[in-house]
Order: C-alpha cells, then structure tokens, then sequence
C-alpha cells in the first residue's frame, strides 16, 4: 500500500490551511457581532469568577476594558428566563439590567454566559407612568385612587394591630370666588399652597391625598385614641391656615373646614368611611 | 454539624425583597436545618462601604461566607434551586433536587 504522493500532501495541506482560514474569519466574525453588541455579555465560571466580558457589559458594570476579567462577580441565576438586576455605581445613581442566563461551557468547563441589557431608561418611565396614575398632577399629594388603595390596607392591618384609624376630610373655604376673580392659574397656585399646609399638619405615619377640585383627605393611622388624635389633627389644620396666602404678590385669606371619622372596624367599607368623614365636615361648616 | 453563614446584598429592603429573601431562607431551612445558617440582608444604599469592601457590582447578590471556600450568585432571589447549586448548599430533602 502506498502513502499519497506529493501532489496529493500539498492538495492536502492547502485545504487544512483554507478550512483553518475560514474558521479563523468565521471565529473574528462572531467576535466582532459579540464585541460590537450594545448588550453587555459575559461568561461566568463555576465559581463566580468573569472569565470573558464584552465592551458593553465593562461599560455597564462601570470597568474599564478588560478589568471585569477574574472578578469575583457571583454565578448568575434566573427563576424564569429573565430577571432584573441592578448594577452599583460609585455615584449612587444606580442602573436597572435584565439578565438572560444561557447554560454553556469554557474551556471545557461548566459555565454560564449572562447577557445584560441596560433598562434603565424603561423602568424610569414606568415609574413616572405609575407615579403619575396615583398621585395628582398639581399638588403631587397621592389621588383619590391610592388614597383608597391605602385606606383598603390600613383597614386590613387593623385586624392584626387592633388600633383604630381616622378619616380627615377638609374642603377650602371661599376657594371659588378666588378662582373666579383671579382665574385658575391663580387658583392652582392656592391649591399647591393648601396642599403644603395640609402636609405640615401630619405625622409621619399619615397619608393625605387631593380627592379632586379643592378637597383634601387625610388617613391618621395606627392610633390608639382616634378621637383625640383627629380632633388635634384638625386644630393643626385651622390653624395652618389662620395666616393669608401670599399669592403672586396679593395676600388672600383662605378658610378650611375640617371633619373626620374614626373606625377600629376592620370590615368598615371605606367609601362609607370616607361619606361619614364628608358629612362631618359639613356639619362643621354649617355651625360656622 | 457545618454552620452556613450568608449575606444577601440588595439595593434597597422593600416589600418584594423582603418576600424574595423569606422564600430564599425557606429553602435555606429544608437543605441545612433551621438552626444550621444564618441569613444577614445588607442594604447597599444605607451601607455603602460594605458593599464596596464587598466589591458588589450587582445586586441582588448572594454570598456564602462560610463555610469557607466563599461562594457568590447573583441574580434572581427567588431561583432557589439555582442559587443552592451555585453556593453549594446541599440538596432540598423534600423534592430531592435541582427543579430550574
């Protein structure tokens, strides 16, 4: 038998060489996609430690190139096939990633490859979005939805802590011929500072809200004397607004009438709660 | 008996951390015994110098401080399995294994 000529060996050789060509091109083009990505990638070994970073995961990690190389990071896991991470800047500013996590191998050892896409900017707004349906766009105080939202939840919390909680009701007084005279911007303006005299009268474990037009709400909880604790809360709140406001450079009085309602009942329904309180303010108001 | 001794890092203690570390600390009691480890929660904004002595780039992360060799994962809190295998910690007796 006889080995292949000298012909057949250089054939041979060109075509090892044309195959190791090929895969070195085919292996800098995956690098190139990988390096070039604006996710961040990263291949984790068994015990935690980065054995490759793309760019954009030194980037989002805050390293310079080539620095994430060996640092202890931590094995990445996933509940389901995606989570969301943060990622610790020194200024504080702090990022919000979603991270994949493929199960793959290095150098022939288990490892896991974790993709990082920075959602910062996403979650930002979604916070904005949440912010805004539940707080009042004029005063920034929580709307009537969280409002009730809360009220809900103290109301179950009662049943553990056997406390009570009361409803503060308020409404402006003399707020529509304000309006009327000076017009809305003017009125807008009486509002937010209502709405900051409002909020000194709290303690820090109540809640008050901007139900609509010039009514406010305030939940006092966890109070072992509701009646006490309400009726001091109103003398607070008259006498936030016993000086005028100043306005634009015109000083206008505004009143505020006040009632509440207290319940340990944690069946109570809260629009009922909420009815009582009303009705109370306006019993106040018409013995003015 | 081998004491487990853990840190959870997070960016900040709220309701859904605090629920995610409970579920961790379950798993923790069925695979070591409830007596066997300890689970200590750092909040990374109100203690920043431990998490930079830490070198913690992202939270959550999970460390095993003892038993020594340290181990770390980082990631979802609630990928109990998955975090038992990366820290080592021994197998759930009741489902006997590895579920994610």
């Amino acid at each position: 038998m006889t080995g292949p000529g000298a012909d057949e060996l250089g054939e041979l050789r060109c075509q090892v060489r044309d195959l190791r060509r090929q895969l070195a091109d085919a292996h800098a083009r995956l690098r190139s996609i990988v390096e070039r990505s604006a996710d961040g990638a990263m291949v984790v070994d068994a015990h935690g430690a980065v054995v490759y970073a793309n760019p954009a995961a030194h980037r989002l990690l805050g390293h310079a190139d080539g620095e994430l190389l060996g640092e202890h990071l931590g094995f990445p896991v996933t509940a389901g096939e995606v989570t969301e991470v943060e990622i610790v800047t020194s200024d504080r500013a702090h990022l919000v990633a979603e991270m994949r996590v493929v199960a793959t191998e290095w150098d022939g050892r288990t490892a896991a490859l974790a993709l990082l896409r920075d959602i910062t900017e996403r979650h930002r707004s979604q916070a904005e979005l949440a912010h805004r349906a539940t707080h009042d766009a004029l005063t920034g105080l929580p709307n009537r939805y969280l409002f009730t939202d809360r009220l809900r939840q103290a109301l179950v919390r009662l049943q553990r802590e056997h406390d009570s909680l009361a409803v503060v009701f308020a409404d402006l007084d003399g707020f529509k011929p304000l309006n009327d005279r000076y017009g809305h911007p003017f009125g807008d303006l009486v509002l937010i500072e209502a709405a900051r005299r409002l909020t000194m009268t709290l303690r820090p474990s109540d809640t008050a809200a901007r139900l609509g037009g010039d009514e406010f709400v305030i939940l006092c909880e966890d109070i072992h004397d509701a009646t006490g604790v309400a009726t001091s809360i109103l003398a607070r709140i008259e006498a936030a607004f016993a000086q005028p406001f100043r306005i634009r450079g015109t000083s206008v009085r505004v009143g505020i009438s006040a009632g509440y309602a207290a319940t340990g009942d944690p069946e109570c329904d809260p629009e009922e709660l909420l009815r009582r309180a009303d009705d109370a303010m306006y019993a106040r108001k018409a013995r003015r | 008996m081998t004491r487990y001794e853990l840190t959870v890092y997070v960016l900040r203690e709220d309701n859904r951390v605090r629920a995610a570390v409970e579920a961790f600390r379950r798993s923790c009691s069925r695979r070591l015994g409830a007596e066997a480890f300890d689970i200590c929660v750092v909040d990374v904004l109100a203690n920043p110098e431990l998490a930079e002595a830490e070198r913690i780039i992202v939270t959550p992360t999970v460390v095993r401080d003892l038993p020594l060799p340290r181990r770390r994962a980082i990631g979802d809190l609630l990928a109990v399995d998955a975090l038992a295998t990366a820290l080592e910690l021994p197998e759930d007796p009741i489902d006997g294994g590895d579920r994610s």
